[in-house]
């Protein structure tokens, strides 16, 4: 009983504290097919994180509160910059980060396979897929690339 | 002594990192865009590798990815992205090709104002050209003090405005060509891509640019 109490404890998308995890991203809306790169990095109870195109363009940062289950979003693309897209977008997201293992939803699915974390806005038909990259990546602070001002 | 060190270290990092620019006058300026405009119509094709990294402001972090870069007059160019993901931008005259390895899509840039505008730009700034793209970009040129040339573009286009406060080329004195790009971002990200090996005009097979 207790293991099973812990394992309902999980987070159904843990990251590990105060380290960079880098996801590549898939958004479907059915209409349109979106992909990018997700980063995201867990401190405390909060979860920073930035969406950015393959090129590095960003889409939008994000600040999540694991405990009150809110996500904000800023620094959004024109394009992605509407009010639905904001609610949409930002309610999925706390929902992906504040889920645990076992939970119920009759809005959402989630599920996890060979790493990839797929969520399913099942009212509005948009799945989100955040999976590995295919090679380690460089999170590091690397200095090797000066950055001249 | 571990202070001193220390001490010469961090300046020496501060001067890299801070290096001068010094800007030009009109007529300085009008002469070093007539070289590097000359260099550009001279260039049939160009080949190199790239390191991007992209600095996270919110995040405190640097990601960087690598690729390689293939330029062929006649509008096309392959920009293809190998690690830490994959993913190719193809342009192969009015045909833009985007893969992800999930997913992939083929546009008529003639269809997309948009990507007509991504697509110049990015061939613009590969060769040197946008810097008579006076309809995209206000130019200010420098010379930096390690001797390279440096163009400031800001972006006209509301578009590019939104999300590009400044484009920053750095062009060597010995190539004329560009070998760094700056894209400096309003909410303070900035992603920096170095052009490595570049090798200019020599032969690149067409099926490098083929769209299927």
């Amino acid at each position: 009983m207790l293991a099973a109490m812990t394992v309902r404890a999980q987070s159904a998308f843990p990251l590990p504290a105060d380290s960079v995890v880098i996801r590549s991203v898939r958004i479907d809306t059915g209409k349109a097919q979106l992909t990018g790169i997700c980063m995201m990095r867990a401190e405390g109870d909060s979860v920073l994180g930035s969406m950015v195109n393959e090129f590095g363009i960003k889409a939008f940062d994000f600040i999540a509160d694991r405990t009150k289950g809110k996500v904000r979003l800023f620094n959004i693309v024109s394009f992605l910059d509407k009010w639905y897209i904001r609610r949409t977008v930002a309610a999925d997201l706390a929902y992906l980060l504040t889920a645990r293992i076992g939970d119920e939803s009759k809005k959402y699915s989630l599920s996890v396979d060979a790493g990839a974390t797929t969520l399913k806005n099942l009212k509005r038909h948009i799945t989100y897929e955040f999976s590995p990259l295919r090679n380690d990546c460089d999170d590091s602070n690397n200095t090797s690339n000066e950055i001249r001002e | 002594m571990k202070k001193l060190l220390f001490i010469l270290l961090a300046l020496v990092s501060l001067t890299v990192r801070a290096e001068k620019l010094t800007a030009v006058d009109a007529d300085r300026q009008n002469q070093m865009v007539a070289t590097i405009n000359k260099a550009a119509s001279a260039m049939t094709s160009m080949q190199c590798g790239f390191t991007q990294a992209k600095q996270l402001k919110m995040l405190n972090d640097k990601m960087t990815s690598t690729g390689t870069m293939h330029y062929k007059q006649g509008n096309r160019l392959r920009w293809q992205y190998t690690s830490p993901y994959t993913y190719t931008f193809l342009l192969n005259g009015t045909k833009v090709m985007m893969d992800s390895g999930k997913k992939r899509s083929v546009i008529d840039v003639k269809t997309n104002k948009m990507f007509q505008e991504i697509a110049r730009i990015m061939m613009n700034s590969v060769t040197g050209k946008c810097l008579t793209d006076t309809k995209s970009f206000s130019v200010k040129m420098y010379t930096s003090a390690s001797g390279a040339w440096v163009a400031d573009l800001t972006p006209l286009n509301k578009q590019m405005r939104q999300m590009f406060t400044k484009v920053r080329l750095y062009f060597n004195l010995k190539t004329q060509m560009v070998d760094r790009v700056e894209l400096h971002e309003k909410s303070g990200d900035n992603t920096v891509i170095l052009l490595q090996n570049i090798k200019k005009n020599q032969t690149i097979n067409d099926s490098v640019f083929k769209i299927d």
